[in-house]
Order: structure tokens, then sequence, then C-alpha cells
């Protein structure tokens, strides 16, 4: 049987101490291993009926659940003031067959896998290999859980692919203690699972597609989500560049993507005539203290997979964050008036450091180029999802604000992805700069600008200067800021309550909000919310 | 008539500390492939988010070369990392034992499935 360890707590903390906040309980559920070995059906049904008995606990009680990964969301999106579930326990994993795949499905079934919610990216990357496959893309590290992914959006710079959610084709949730109340959902346009596998899990099937689409990006309130099917792709290769680019030329590339008409070029990427090819993945870095004529950029190119390429590991490695941001968060953030002399430092220690020969890529698997994060200790990281045309707009904003109110310890950059269908997805442009500022937090004194002073001045420049925008949901922002939500969705954020209010009882809609809900005010329940809307379109 | 502190003391001193502090470093192997074990946030540092197992024990000099573990500490999943810390403590015991004892500390995490 499943076994759930309850721990008595009093706060609940991120991996980057974006809170405390207060917390009761931490329970964790884990899969009873010899019922693993016997029959995945089974041990994951059982795994299901633990979740069950939890959640009537809690509601019968009249408190809260709320499920987490592995923290690494650097805001409270997954605390919960009563209960949490901490899901490392819940990783099981299976490949989708012939058998289970939908009549009238379009997707192969050698390209379907299952994931429980508590398996983290390496995990998935590890087992996906072994059947010669890879996610099409992640963050730009591998520690979070699949559920926590796709709960808040979490994207790399894949432009051509978009965001985690994207890629999920089935879910599978637990939306209250009945029997009734385990339910597989998918779109309806585009069917993965058939009826038959959702029998083995007992779910009751919904084939919708807005639903499915509000489900998606579910902010953790959507009930619990067990379980994930994702569709994946043949293994390929990234050639990784990292080298510096002119920076007018850079900011074109931002607002356009419009790398076929290039001036910049790698000699080794280009197309039969010459003209460069149009590359998988582009981040560009910019310090706001410092008007530098070349920018550091971090290019990607995807490649039919090979067996013969060096190992990347050890030079992916040098060039991902290390602990040392750590120990300059200590010396930033006691003395915010060397903000921006320490700042040029913490480039050095923060950004990808150019490739020796920068026309030599680092070649690697998805899951080796985007590996292990090094990144320890307290730091913030806001992102705001602009669409192209403003990203530069944008950047100049927010660097201005840096600059004259500031000091604000941290750099930008700028990642680049396709619309996402998820209603509450943050890619909500047809091509989204997902701009973001990652930094150590730093203590201000009374007259500097705090951190949440900097994220609420943020907002208001933004809006002030009508760009419109989206935050990533994972990251630190001013969420409580008046009228927020409307201002980023508008229309989409009624519908997505309409829809969550119509899935889950009124009960159990309370047990899945939490203070973040409360606060942007998505916590609000429809009282009639159309039944219809959670029921099968076809 | 009070002790006299010769010159050559403070001199020993100087040389043992240097010699025992620097004597404190620690090494850590990191299986990259291996998933680790996981608990919620707490602290810094790199096992922060991970269930880190502590071990303190005494060893002769001579098994040292080959050290076992004497359970099966992470069951059938291996390690995903082990770390060997010496400490002050344990420079101090190899000292006056005059190299016959060594006080080790090894701090592991268990690799998951
Ligand atoms: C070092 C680092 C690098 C990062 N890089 C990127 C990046 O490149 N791109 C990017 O987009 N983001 C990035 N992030 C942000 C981070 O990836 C996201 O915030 C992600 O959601 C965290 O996943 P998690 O598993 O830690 O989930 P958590 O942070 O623990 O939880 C996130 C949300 O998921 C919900 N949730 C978790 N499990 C369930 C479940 N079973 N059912 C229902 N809800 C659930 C929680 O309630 C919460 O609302 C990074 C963060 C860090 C610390």
């Amino acid at each position: 049987m499943a076994t759930t360890i309850t721990r008595k707590i009093t706060e609940y903390d991120t991996l980057h101490k974006n809170g405390p906040w207060p917390a009761e309980y931490m329970h964790s559920t884990s899969i009873d291993g010899r019922l693993e070995q016997a029959d995945f059906f089974q041990c994951y049904n059982d795994a299901a009926a633990e979740i069950q008995r939890l959640l009537d606990m809690v509601r019968a009680k009249g408190e809260g659940f709320r499920a987490i990964g592995s923290s690494w969301s650097l805001n409270h999106i997954g605390q919960h003031d009563t209960h949490m579930h901490f899901n490392r326990g819940m990783n099981l994993r299976r490949a989708i067959s012939v058998a289970d795949v939908h009549a009238q499905s379009s997707y192969k079934s050698e390209n379907l896998f299952f994931f429980q919610c508590g398996t983290r990216v390496k995990e998935i990357n590890n087992y996906l290999f072994t059947f010669g496959k890879s996610l099409k893309t992640s963050g730009a590290s591998n520690g979070q859980t699949i559920a926590g992914c796709i709960s808040t959006g979490v994207h790399g710079s894949a432009h051509d692919v978009g965001s985690m959610q994207d890629y999920v084709v089935g879910l599978n949730l637990i939306i209250g203690p009945g029997p009734n109340d385990i339910v597989y959902l998918e779109p309806a346009s585009k069917s993965a699972l058939s009826d038959a596998f959702a029998a083995q899990i007992r779910a009751r099937v919904i084939r919708n597609d807005e639903l499915f689409h509000a489900a998606l990006v579910g902010l953790g309130s959507f009930g619990f989500i067990h379980g994930i099917v994702i569709e994946v792709e043949d293994l390929f290769l990234l050639n990784r560049y990292v080298t510096s680019l002119d920076r007018a030329e850079a900011f074109r590339l931002a607002g356009t993507l419009d790398f076929r008409n290039s001036s910049f070029r790698i000699p080794g990427e280009v197309d039969a005539l010459g003209k460069p090819n149009m590359p998988h993945h582009f981040k560009v870095f910019m310090n706001p203290y410092r008007h530098d004529a070349q920018l550091r950029a971090e290019i990607i190119y995807k490649k039919p997979y090979r067996k013969d390429y060096p190992d990347p590991i050890p030079r992916v490695r040098k060039a991902l964050y290390t602990e040392f941001i750590a120990g300059m968060g200590n010396i930033i953030g006691r003395i915010p008036n060397r903000i921006p002399a320490l700042s040029r430092m913490l480039e050095g220690a923060a950004l990808p450091p150019e490739n020796a020969d920068p026309n030599t890529p680092v070649t690697g698997t998805h899951a080796e180029i985007f590996f292990d994060s090094l990144q320890q200790g307290p730091a913030f990281a806001c992102e705001f999802c602009v669409p192209l045309d403003k990203a530069v707009k944008a950047y100049e904003l927010l660097s201005a604000l840096c600059r004259n109110e500031g000091p604000v310890p941290g750099l930008f950059a700028m990642r680049f992805i396709r619309k996402s269908e998820a209603l509450l997805g943050c890619p909500a442009f047809p091509y989204t700069c997902m701009l973001e500022i990652d930094g150590v937090i730093w203590r201000a004194k009374k007259k500097d600008l705090s951190l949440q002073a900097f994220c609420k001045r943020s907002i208001q420049v933004l809006q002030g200067n009508q760009i419109p925008f989206t935050m990533h949901w994972g990251k630190t922002a001013d969420w409580a800021y008046p009228g927020i939500i409307e201002y980023m969705y508008g229309e989409k954020a009624k519908r997505w309550r309409e829809y969550r209010s119509a899935l889950l009882s009124k009960e159990m809609a309370q047990v899945f909000s939490n203070k973040f809900l409360d606060e942007t005010g998505l916590s609000e329940y429809v009282d009639n919310a159309p039944v219809a809307l959670a029921k099968s379109t076809i | 008539m009070p002790h006299q502190i010769t010159p050559f003391f403070p001199k020993v001193l100087l040389i043992l500390a240097t010699t025992l502090l620097t004597a404190c470093y620690s090494v850590r192997v990191v299986n990259r492939d291996a998933i680790y074990r996981q608990v919620t946030p707490s602290g810094n540092g790199f096992y922060a988010d991970r269930e880190v197992h502590t071990l303190d024990t005494v060893i002769r000099s001579k098994s040292w070369q080959q050290f076992w573990l004497q359970e099966k500490p992470c069951g059938d999943c291996g390690f995903y990392s082990v770390e060997y810390l010496n400490t002050l403590g344990g420079s101090l015991r190899y000292f006056f034992t005059i190299g016959s004892r060594r006080t080790i500390r090894i701090k592991y995490v268990c690799a998951t499935k």
C-alpha cells in the first residue's frame, strides 16, 4: 500500500528562499515498491486512493491541500497555510502501447509516455533516453517535477516548440475523494488515449478542448494532477554556441527573430546559399548597468542524433550558474550602493562564458545541454512575457528603472517562445519574448528600492507605457497588484474561473485554493458556471 | 617564579594550527547521471533539498585504503553523492594517535530509481 508520512511543520520555503510562509502539515506519499514491480496500474491506483484519503480528511476539516514538486518556483504559488503534499515519492512512469492509444488518435504510440506527478525532468530525460526519445523542450535545467512545470508554464527558448505544457496530451486529475472524482482529461479535437486506458486508472473521461487548456496551466488549483501524458520526439542533438553579437543586431533579432536575413552568422550554421539557419533556441543577456556594444548570447541549432560526439557535460557545467552567485548575494545584499560595480562581477559569475572558439559548438542531447543547475542560495527571478515587437522597449524601460530607482542586483535575459494554447499560459502572444531578470535577494535600506518595490514599479512602468504583458507564474512578482490578472488575461481569466468552477465542487475548489490564488482573485468561485463546461464535447 | 613561554612554543603552536587547519578539507564525488533523493528545501547549499546522511566514524589508519560501509545504505539505488570530510577533530585525533587512528566524516546522498 502507498504510505504517507506526515510531518508537523510551522513554515514552508522555496529552494531559493523566497519565503518563508506559514504551513502546518507536510504530507509525503510514496508508492508501494512491491506493487510497482507487480502491476503498474494497481500501484498507480493505490497511490490515487491514498491521495483521495488525504483529500477527504482535509475536506472534512474544512482545510486546504496543496501539492508541491521541487519548490523551484520563486514565490508562494505552492504554499498553503494548512496541508501541503510533497510529491517526490510519486514517480511512476510508463511507455504508452499501441493498445492504449485512442482509435482516432493521430499520435504515434511510441511517442507517448505517461508520468506520475512527482517525476523530475532529469528522471524523465534518463527514462526517455532508454527509448531513444527526448523531451521537445524544458527549462534551462532539470530539477523540477513534471506537474510543477506544467502548473506554472515552464519554458526554455525553443521558439518553434513552446512551453512544457504544450506537449501535454492528457491529464489525470484527482478532484475530490469520491469514485467519480478521478478524471482523465484530454482535448476533444486531438484524442490521445483510449477509454480502456482511462478505465485502467479508474478515471471517467472528459474530452473537451477548452477545459483541457484551462487545466493545463492550473496553478496547482485545478485538482491534484496525478498523471500526465506527454508527446516526445526522437533523440536529437543540439549544437550550443555562446558568443557575442552586436547589440543593435541582437535587439533587431529580439524584435523579429529574423535570423535568415541577419548579418550575424556562425560559419557552420548556414544553408547552401550561405544564409544563416534558423536556430532552435536563442537567448541574449544584458547587464542593465552597462551599455555594451556586444551582448553575450546563447544560440542553439537542432541536429539529427548521432552517437559519436564528445562528452559535453564538463563544458556544459562550466557554462551554468555557480554557487558563487550565492556568495555574491551575501556581499551585494549588504551594500546595495555597490550593486552596479558588483553586477559586473555577477556577470562574470552568472553569464555562460563564451566558447573558447565561438564558432565551435558544444554538442549534446537536450538532456545534456540543459543539465543540473548549480544555482543555490537566496535568489529572485522576475519574468515578463511581452510581444516580440515590444521586447526591446520593455527591456529599455525596466533597465532604466533599475538604473534610476535601483540599484537592483540582477542581470536581464531574453528568451523567445511560441504562443501557448493554455488559457493562462504566460506566452500569450503569437511570439513571446520572455524578458527575465535574475539576481540575488538583497536587503534594501530604508531609502533603497526593495525587491517588493521593484516588482511593483515594474508593473507600473510597463502598464504606464502601454506594454501588454503577462508574468511567469513561477517567478517573483507583485501578485497582489490590484487588477493585474485582468490586465494580463482579461476575458481568459474569467473563463478559467468558470471552467474551474464547473469541474470542481465549491467545497473542493476551496480545498485547492491558496493565498496566491486569493491574492490574484482566481480563487473566486462562479456559482452558476454551466455544468456543460466540464463535460465532453464529443 | 612564573612559567616562561619560550619563543619556541608559539612557533610550534603556529605550525600545528596551520597544519591542522589546512588539514580540514572535503572532497565530494557526485554521480552525474543519478537522481538524488529529495527533501523539501531547508537551509542553503548543496544539501538544501537533498536527503543527506552523515556518518562519523573512527577507523584504524591501516584499514583506510579500503573502507567498507557496514550496512547497505542506499538499498539497490546506489549513491548520488559521497563527500569525505577531514575535520579539525579528525586531524587532532590523527595527530595525537601518531597517525594510527583517523576520524572520518562521510556525508552521502542516495540516488532514486
Ligand atoms: C534554478 C531554477 C531554474 C529555473 N529555470 C526555469 C526555466 O528555465 N524556465 C522556466 O519557465 N522556469 C524556470 N524556473 C522556475 C521553475 O521551473 C517553475 O517555477 C516550476 O514550476 C517549478 O517546478 P516544481 O516541480 O519545483 O514545482 P513547485 O514550485 O513545487 O510548484 C509549482 C506549482 O505546481 C503545483 N503542483 C505541483 N505538483 C502538483 C500536482 N501534483 N498537482 C497539482 N499541482 C501541483 C504547485 O501547487 C505549485 O502551484 C527555474 C527555477 C529555478 C529554481
